[in-house]
């Protein structure tokens, strides 16, 4: 391979150039035999994917970068003990893997703050922006945040599949992989989560009169 | 609106960005007809659109700038950490260990029993290797007081035997002599 050298301890080590080209299996290999430089690369080729996933969970901003990092750590430390049992030929699925350990310390962490409203990222960002009805501007608003409220409502296994495809963008392949099931399994649960919020949403709107 | 139940799974794999040219095309020639598929897509994306979290602000982004820094000093952090705990741990087991010698009873070996062949070898050994390596030594020792403590001071030698002494000399009557000193 040309993008790469052999490392100390015989492993092969992508060249600093290369970085960008290689992939995360070969970054984090690289990383774990003790070079420095395909670290970075790998922080930032995922940050905004774990951050993403991360913010639906979180109270403050501050919050959410704290469990980027979090995430990060973990996926790494779970990336050095898994590296030995995998043979050489295995693939280090680290994108899976950071994907699931966000969706999971995001979870935590929400359980664990209870005592406050979920998902303030949301509630702050969602601020109407001025436009030409400042009312349905505010009815928008407000259906979105019961929207969210139901996505953090709805069974595990959609809620995973579900802000693993709207919040980090992952194919049905990717989001398969990070859960342990299969394709046609995530498209399913995501067909169940989607029907779930439409009703839900339609009863609100019953309620008030609307459509 | 419920939408045609061939149709549900197109119009969700359409809304989630996910279907193939050719379903696409399928799925639009349906809608031409359908006034339910349509408004069934309708719901759904506006479904999506609300539960998606709005883009990160500048500021969040910004804030990203520091995430490897900080996962990279947790690491390190983590890293000493790891090498403390291996070093404490090498320490309490040497410790325990040289307390388990320490305390352990101390067992004498079992004597160790000669085999025939090396009882039989042991045997064969001349008699001057198990007194001593001279015939001098031995004559000295035969020549000594029986009563003397040590065997530090011998008889001097003398090239020949005085007057008398001759009868001593000789075995049989050196032991007559010991038995019956009044002859």
């Amino acid at each position: 391979m040309g993008g790469e050298r052999i490392g100390a301890r015989g492993h092969l080590v992508p060249l600093p150039g290369a970085d960008a080209q290689a992939s995360d299996d070969a970054l984090c290999r690289a990383f774990l035999a003790g070079s420095e430089a395909p670290f970075g690369e790998l922080v930032r080729r995922h940050q905004a994917l774990v951050y993403a996933l991360v913010r639906r969970y979180a109270q403050r901003p501050e919050d959410a970068r704290d469990l980027t990092q979090r995430a990060f750590l973990r996926a790494f430390e779970a990336a050095r003990r898994a590296l030995p049992r995998l043979s050489k030929a295995g693939e280090i699925p680290f994108k899976a893997w950071l994907a699931r350990i966000a969706i999971n310390l995001g979870k935590n962490h929400l359980r664990q703050a209870t005592r406050w409203r979920p998902a303030p990222v949301a509630a702050l960002e969602s601020a109407p922006e001025p436009g030409p009805s400042a009312a349905d501007a505010l009815d928008r608003a407000e259906r979105e945040k019961r929207t969210r409220a139901a996505v953090l409502e709805l069974p595990r296994r959609q809620r995973e599949v579900l802000t693993l495809r709207i919040d980090g963008g992952l194919a049905f392949a990717e989001i398969a992989q990070a859960l342990g099931i299969t394709a046609n399994a995530a498209k399913v649960h995501f067909h169940h989560a989607v029907q779930r919020l439409k009703a839900r949403m339609a009863n609100e709107d019953a309620e008030e009169g609307r459509g | 609106m419920k939408a045609c139940v061939e149709f549900e799974g197109l119009i969700l794999d359409r809304a989630a960005g996910e279907i193939s040219p050719e379903d696409d095309a399928r799925l639009e020639a349906h809608q031409a007809g359908c006034k339910a598929c349509r408004a069934a897509e309708r719901e759904t994306r506006q479904a999506l659109e609300f539960a998606a979290l709005p883009a990160p602000t500048a500021a969040e982004l910004a804030a990203l700038d520091g995430v490897a820094q900080g996962v990279r000093a947790a690491l390190r952090a983590a890293e000493h950490r790891r090498i403390w705990m291996r070093g404490a741990l090498a320490g309490l087991v040497a410790a325990a260990a040289a307390a388990v010698l320490f305390l352990w009873p101390h067992k004498t070996p079992p004597a160790v029993q000669p085999t025939p062949a090396e009882e039989q070898a042991s045997n064969a050994q001349p008699e001057e290797a198990l007194i001593g390596s001279s015939g001098e030594e031995l004559e000295i020792w035969a020549q000594s007081d029986p009563f003397a403590d040590t065997f530090a001071e011998p008889i001097p030698a003398r090239a020949t035997p005085e007057e008398g002494e001759t009868a001593l000399l000789d075995p049989q009557t050196h032991v007559d002599l010991y038995l019956n000193p009044g002859e």
